[in-house]
Parts: C-alpha cells; sequence; structure tokens
C-alpha cells in the first residue's frame, strides 16, 4: 500500500494545477457567469496547450490516438481541471478534448469509420439516447420506445427525454426494445440525426442554465439492420457498462469545484472581519472548514478506490457507485457551506459559488441518482438476492 | 500510488482473522460479558501463539526485540484483532503484547534499565499521569500539580484524574509544572507507586463496566531529580508526542467492531422475518446498511492515509486528527444502527453489542474529544494564528 502521488502523477497534477490558474481562470474574468464554451481562437489556442503538455483527448483510449494514462491519474486530473467556474460540465471548457462514445470501440469497423473516426477528428457530434419519459432509473425496465424489424430494417417509435447535445448532433446511439420486458429486451442502434422520423421536439431546461437537455420524438425512424451496435438485445450491457464506469470520471469532477470552493472559503473567512474579528476566529465557521476539508478528503479517497480497482482489473462497481454517492453529496455540502461563510457574495455572480451550487444540485440526479447508488450498494451487500 | 495490500500484509491480516476467529470468540463464549482478562494458562497459551507468529509486541521497536512492522500494518492488525466482544479496549485480551508507554524508549540507559526493560519482560506495570481534575483537555495549561526542587530531590503536590491502572501499576510517568504557566512549564518524572505521598484515593467508574479509572493524590511526593525523563520543562513535547501518534492506532482500533457489528448486521438482517419478508429486503434496513458500509470504508482510508505519512515521516497532524474525530463518530453510528437492526437482541448482554455501545461511547472523548480534533484540523487549515 503506498497512498503518496508517483513522481509522473504528481507532475502532472503540477502542470494541470498551472494551466487552470494561468490560462484558464484569467479568461472567466471575460465571459458569461453562464458560458460553457469559448470563442474560437481561444479554445484552439487552449488546445494547443493540452497537446503539447500530452494530456489531449482524455477520454480517448490509447490506441486511438488518446494519452496513455490510467483511470486513478484521469481522475487525479479531472479534480484539478474542473477547479474554474464552468469546471463541472466543462472543465476547462472542453480544452482536453474527449472520446464522446466510448461504447463507439465495440463497433463493427464499418461503423467506426463512418461515425467514430469523424467524431475523434471532431467533424462530428453525437448524442446518448438511453432515458425515456417513462424515467432514467432502471433503464432495462423503463424503455418504452419499440424497434420493430422490417427486412433488412428496423422500425423504430417512441421518445427520449433528458438527452443532452441531440440538438447539435450529427448522429447518436437510441436504445429501443426489440425484444420483451426487462435487459434481454433492448437493442442499440446508431442513428443519423438528419434521418427522417427523427425529432428534437423541444429543449428541456434546468436550473443549470448553460446546457441543456432535449426531448426527442421518434416517429416510423428507419434504421438499418447494420446500425445495431453490438448484438442484438445485446443494448442493455452496453448502457450498464457505460453507466458503471462513467460514474468514477463523474464523481473526480464534483471534487474540483468542491476544492475551490473550500479554497476561497478559507481565504475569505481570514479575511473577513465582523464584530471585530475575523470569520476564521470564531469556532462555528472553524467547524464549517472542517467539515469540508474531511467531506473533501473521504471523498477522494473513495474516488481514488475505484479507480485503482479499475486500474487493477477487479471488479469496481460497487466502489464506483460508492464514489458517485459520496463525492456528489459531499460536493454539494461543500459548497453550500463555502457559499453560506461568503454571505451576500456567495450567492453574487461575481463569484462562482451560485453556478456551482446549481449545478452540483444535478449530479446528485445524473448518472444515477443517489437512491439508485445506493439501490447498488445495497445488491452488493445483501447479495444477488435483491433485483 | 498503490492502493492494494501488499502480498506480505495480507498474509498477514489473514492469518490474524483466523486468530481472532479460531482462538479469541470460542473463548468468550464462556467469559462474562464484560471481562476485560483470559484465565492465565490461556492467556500464555495464546501469547504463545503470537509469537510463533512474530507478532508480538507490535510496537516495540525492533531494537528492543519487537518485530520491525510499519504503522499501516500495525493498523491493518488492529482492525482484525478489534473484531470480538473485548476487542475494543482489550484487543485479543492484549496477546499481541505491546510497549505502550513509547516515552521510556527516550530515557536514560539507568531509567532503562530499572523501568522499560523489566516493563518489557512482562514483569511490571506502568501508568501514564498526565490529565488532572482541572481537566484533559490542553493539558498544557490545565496541569497544576507542582513539584519543588528541594537539593537533589522534586517534591511534587497535586491531584491526578482518569489515569487507568494506576491501582495496579508499579510506577508511572507523572506530569508536573515545574515552570511557568503553558507548555514550557510542566516536567515528566517516572514515579513508583509505593513512594510515600503517592495515593491512589479512588476508583472511577465510568459506562464501561470492564475496567475503570483512578484518581491519584500525591502528598510530598519526594522523586530524585535522575527521575526527570527528559529535560526540566521539556513534559509537554513527551506528552504531546504521545498524544499525536497514539491517535492513529487508536482510531483504528475502533473499526474493528464497527466491521464486526456490521457483518452481523447485514446476516440477521437476511434471517429475521417481520411482516411477511426478511429484514433486507426493506429499504429502509438495506440503507442503513448503505450507510455502514460506507463510513467504515471511510475511516478506513483516513487512517491508512494517516498511518502512510507517519510511515514516509511526512507530517500527519491533521491526518491524525482526521482520523481519530472521524473513527471514533462513524463507529459509533455503524454500533448503533447494527444494534437497532437486532432489536431486543442488540440491547442483551447475549450479543456483544451492548457492550461496544457503551464503550465506543468513550472513543469520542479519550486521546482527545472530537472537538479538540477538530480544533488541531481548524488550526492546520488556517495556519498558525489559531492556538
Amino acid at each position: 500500500m503506498d497512498l503518496s502521488l508517483s513522481e509522473e502523477q504528481q507532475l502532472i497534477v503540477d502542470m494541470v494545477k498551472r494551466f487552470v490558474r494561468e490560462e484558464v481562470l484569467p479568461l472567466e474574468n471575460d465571459l458569461d457567469p453562464d458560458e460553457d464554451t469559448l470563442p474560437p481562437e481561444q479554445f484552439a489556442k487552449l488546445v494547443e496547450k493540452t497537446k503539447e503538455m500530452g494530456l489531449y483527448g482524455l477520454g480517448i483510449p490509447p490506441e486511438y490516438g488518446g494519452p496513455d494514462i490510467d483511470i486513478t491519474t484521469r481522475a487525479l486530473i479531472s479534480m484539478e481541471n474542473s477547479q474554474h467556474r464552468a469546471g463541472l460540465y466543462a472543465p476547462c471548457y472542453g480544452a482536453f478534448g474527449g472520446a464522446g462514445l466510448a461504447q463507439l470501440y465495440e463497433a463493427t469497423e464499418a461503423q467506426k469509420e463512418a461515425y467514430l473516426f469523424p467524431t475523434l477528428r471532431g467533424e462530428k457530434k453525437a448524442f446518448f439516447g438511453l432515458s425515456e419519459p417513462s424515467g432514467g432509473s432502471d433503464p432495462a425496465r423503463a424503455i418504452q420506445t419499440r424497434a420493430v424489424r422490417d427486412g433488412d430494417e428496423w422500425v423504430i417509435n417512441g421518445a427520449k427525454l433528458w438527452i443532452s447535445g441531440a440538438d447539435r448532433a450529427d448522429y447518436g446511439l437510441l436504445f429501443a426494445r426489440t425484444g420483451g420486458p426487462g435487459r434481454g429486451g433492448v437493442t442499440c442502434f446508431i442513428i443519423e440525426t438528419h434521418w427522417p422520423g427523427f425529432n428534437v421536439r423541444r429543449i428541456v431546461h434546468t436550473l443549470r442554465q448553460a446546457l441543456h437537455a432535449t426531448e426527442i420524438q421518434i416517429e416510423d425512424l428507419r434504421v438499418p439492420h447494420d446500425n445495431i451496435l453490438g448484438a442484438e438485445g445485446g443494448g442493455f450491457a452496453i448502457a450498464n457498462d457505460r453507466l458503471s464506469r462513467q460514474r468514477i470520471p463523474y464523481a473526480a469532477a464534483c471534487l474540483g469545484p468542491g476544492f475551490k470552493a473550500h479554497e476561497m472559503a478559507i481565504e475569505y473567512s481570514q479575511i473577513r472581519e465582523t464584530f471585530g474579528a475575523p470569520l476564521s476566529s470564531r469556532q462555528g465557521i472553524q467547524w464549517m472548514l472542517v467539515e469540508n476539508e474531511i467531506d473533501l478528503r473521504t471523498a477522494r479517497w473513495f474516488v481514488l478506490d475505484a479507480a485503482a480497482k479499475a486500474d487493477r482489473g477487479d471488479p469496481f462497481r460497487t466502489e464506483a457507485a460508492i464514489c458517485k454517492l459520496v463525492a456528489s453529496e459531499a460536493a454539494g455540502r461543500v459548497i453550500d457551506r463555502s457559499m453560506q461563510i461568503h454571505g451576500g457574495l456567495g450567492v453574487a455572480k461575481d463569484l462562482p459559488f451560485e453556478r456551482w451550487y446549481r449545478e452540483i444540485r444535478i449530479r446528485r440526479i445524473g448518472e444515477g441518482p443517489s437512491e439508485v447508488q445506493k439501490h447498488i450498494i445495497a445488491r452488493d451487500i445483501i447479495g444477488a438476492g435483491l433485483r | 500510488m498503490d492502493l492494494s495490500l501488499t502480498e506480505e500484509q495480507q498474509l498477514i491480516v489473514d492469518m490474524v482473522r483466523r486468530f481472532v476467529r479460531e482462538e479469541i470468540l470460542p473463548l468468550e463464549a464462556n467469559l462474562d460479558p464484560d471481562a476485560d482478562e483470559l484465565a492465565p494458562e490461556d492467556y500464555e497459551r495464546l501469547v504463545a501463539m503470537i509469537k510463533d507468529m512474530g507478532l508480538y509486541g507490535l510496537d516495540t521497536p525492533p531494537e528492543y526485540g519487537g518485530p520491525e512492522i510499519d504503522l499501516v500494518t500495525r493498523c491493518l492488525i488492529a482492525i482484525e484483532c478489534g473484531q470480538h466482544r473485548a476487542g475494543l479496549y482489550a484487543p485479543c485480551y492484549y496477546v499481541f503484547g505491546g510497549a505502550r508507554q513509547a516515552q521510556l524508549f527516550e530515557a536514560t540507559e539507568e531509567q532503562k534499565e530499572k523501568y522499560l526493560h523489566p516493563m518489557l519482560r512482562g514483569e511490571k506495570k506502568f501508568f501514564f499521569g498526565l490529565s488532572e481534575p482541572s481537566g484533559g483537555s490542553d493539558p498544557a495549561r490545565a496541569i497544576q500539580t507542582r513539584a519543588v526542587r528541594d537539593g537533589d530531590d522534586w517534591v511534587l503536590n497535586g491531584t491526578k484524574l482518569w489515569i487507568s491502572g494506576a491501582d495496579r501499576a508499579d510506577f508511572g510517568l507523572l506530569f508536573a509544572r515545574t515552570g511557568g504557566p503553558g507548555r514550557a512549564g510542566v516536567t515528566a518524572f517516572i514515579i513508583e507507586t509505593e513512594w510515600e505521598g503517592f495515593n491512589v484515593r479512588r476508583a472511577v467508574h465510568t459506562l464501561r463496566s470492564a475496567k475503570y479509572a483512578t484518581e491519584i493524590e500525591l502528598n510530598d511526593l519526594r522523586v530524585p531529580h535522575d527521575n526527570i525523563l527528559g529535560e526540566e520543562g521539556g513534559g509537554f513535547a513527551i506528552a504531546n508526542d504521545r498524544l499525536m501518534r497514539q491517535r492513529i492506532p487508536y482510531a483504528a482500533e475502533c473499526i474493528g467492531i464497527a466491521i464486526k457489528a456490521n457483518e452481523m448486521a447485514v446476516e440477521y438482517s437476511k434471517v429475521r422475518e417481520t411482516f411477511g419478508a426478511p429484514l433486507s429486503q426493506r429499504q429502509g434496513i438495506q440503507w442503513m446498511l448503505v450507510e455502514n458500509e460506507i463510513e467504515i470504508r471511510a475511516m478506513k482510508w483516513l487512517v491508512f492515509d494517516a498511518a502512510c505519512k507517519a510511515d514516509r515521516g511526512d507530517p500527519f497532524r491533521m491526518e491524525s486528527a482526521i482520523a481519530k474525530l472521524q473513527c471514533s463518530e462513524l463507529a459509533g453510528k455503524v454500533v448503533d444502527r447494527s444494534m437497532q437492526i437486532h432489536g431486543g437482541l442488540g440491547v442483551a448482554k447475549d450479543l456483544p453489542l451492548e457492550r461496544w455501545y457503551r464503550e465506543i461511547r468513550i472513543r469520542r472523548i479519550g486521546e482527545g474529544p472530537s472537538e479538540v480534533q477538530k480544533h488541531v484540523i481548524a488550526r492546520d487549515i488556517l495556519g498558525a494564528g489559531l492556538r
């Protein structure tokens, strides 16, 4: 057991920390408080820098041109590159690149040619269409969108909800029922957004103002049989694998704004005087900071534990669920306390707290709400008896 | 960074676990629920087994005959050997031996001859006399016991409270004020309990029925100058070093009973049926078990973090305070929930839960109460401004 960062990890962490402080934070002074994209020339400049650092394409496997970095180090990077105002949902405004849809690495060669490679080159955008109006949790049972075989094609009818970026995407993954109820009846299709029968019905606004989700209507959408990703009836396994793996970086990214909020609260408490003494000399305030510190450290170990297990190839479902649950909840508390210590400034758009406060709330629901994580953990504790 | 146990650590953990299950648990079936000692023949038999395993005298430095085991591994052992009824305060009924009074390793050769070596051979017993009726926390300021020089002797007058084992000890460490107020005014004396002027005034009973503390009265106790441990005025440093180092194993010891309590609760929840279904099928109960699981894992990582830093020679004051705070608080919660799941059995002396429940409560006060740990953590977060 060795809980210290390797020399290489420390170098990378320091490099990313410097990048955020020197390149990203200054830009935010001139951006709208809810901004989540940079002007193209600034974006290109930052991408050039992450490429120089050898850190571009963090979500991409090394064999497709991504940097050869393990999950633990990626988690450490996520905790750093999210330490700014837009950091929770747009870490460094996307300058570290990303994979798009990890499922496509399992695609056929023809599918990779048509969809994966153009995405990696930045030419095409994708969406991930799993959730429906009937609910996002427990998708194996919630999916009602239906696909019926018709010769060499499938005809799909239904609706999808909470789908990010479908209005700007060129193609996407759509999960539909091709068989009976439950897991074995779901198949994953790659569909193109310009095909007739695919419609973005409306934008779904949330307390997060920067990006929106969409509702999609699918009416007699015809999809070639060759556009099935994986096996017919194998859709749930594809979705589930993503959900499980995605939890680790998702949890790690919650901690960046948490760390930053805590750091700001410590500094502010030492400057702000009330009733003749700085806030930092009041034990009530001190203990709020102590709780911040403990929340963050605990969540960080849970993230690193899950990442280490995933890196070693050990089972990590429980660990991924715990880190997602704890990190999203803990970061929410830390941001709330830090906002409180800042008083009126905490709720002003001058500082990033109010944006973090709104956005972190979504993290307790997105990628499986806290209650579903607990359900997963309980299943693993108690054994196979629970479904 | 490597979060997994080494092969050697895993071997040791497995060995200690087997020892607890095969040797300790069966003995407890025939012991009083509050016992904290074994019959001498059982004790000697088990000590011989521990010596065979090479694990006797765990915290004794190798130059004094102890096995050279790092703090992380010692914490792993502490977590295992606390997993039985008496395990919190009498882990494996002390058959692992142990030095306890680490200060004496800094003694003069003559002092070692007279006190340390007989203690390590098991011939002499020892007490640690720091706290006073004026309070145990912040001892540098609370100590009122006074030592006045008289030729080659010092004359001590005062009272000590909460001193464990003083009524059975042959000698002990007494901290007394030789100078002005504050840290530099405190000196540590080695005193023998048969000397005139040393009196155990009463046993102090607590909610822990196995053992009691004592109150000590010192009336013109004469101590030779050569019995000063360390330097005149250097007593606080000696006490403080012990307090800080002691926090890590003290924290680790809390984890064992929490693991055992949770394990029992998981098993019982599957067996006990109410209203037509086992408790384990009720989501309210499941989430209690999920909280147990998360808190146990959090305790472990915080202890390992502190132990790793101490092993590496890095500063670990904040980490040890966090570990002590969280382990004592969280283990209390785990024991409480597990007791609740057991219903009436949870409070019966048939099971160890009621003893753990009483004893774990003390851990939030002993070795520095939770509030002092938070004070220590806040001081480190906010810098030197706080005292």
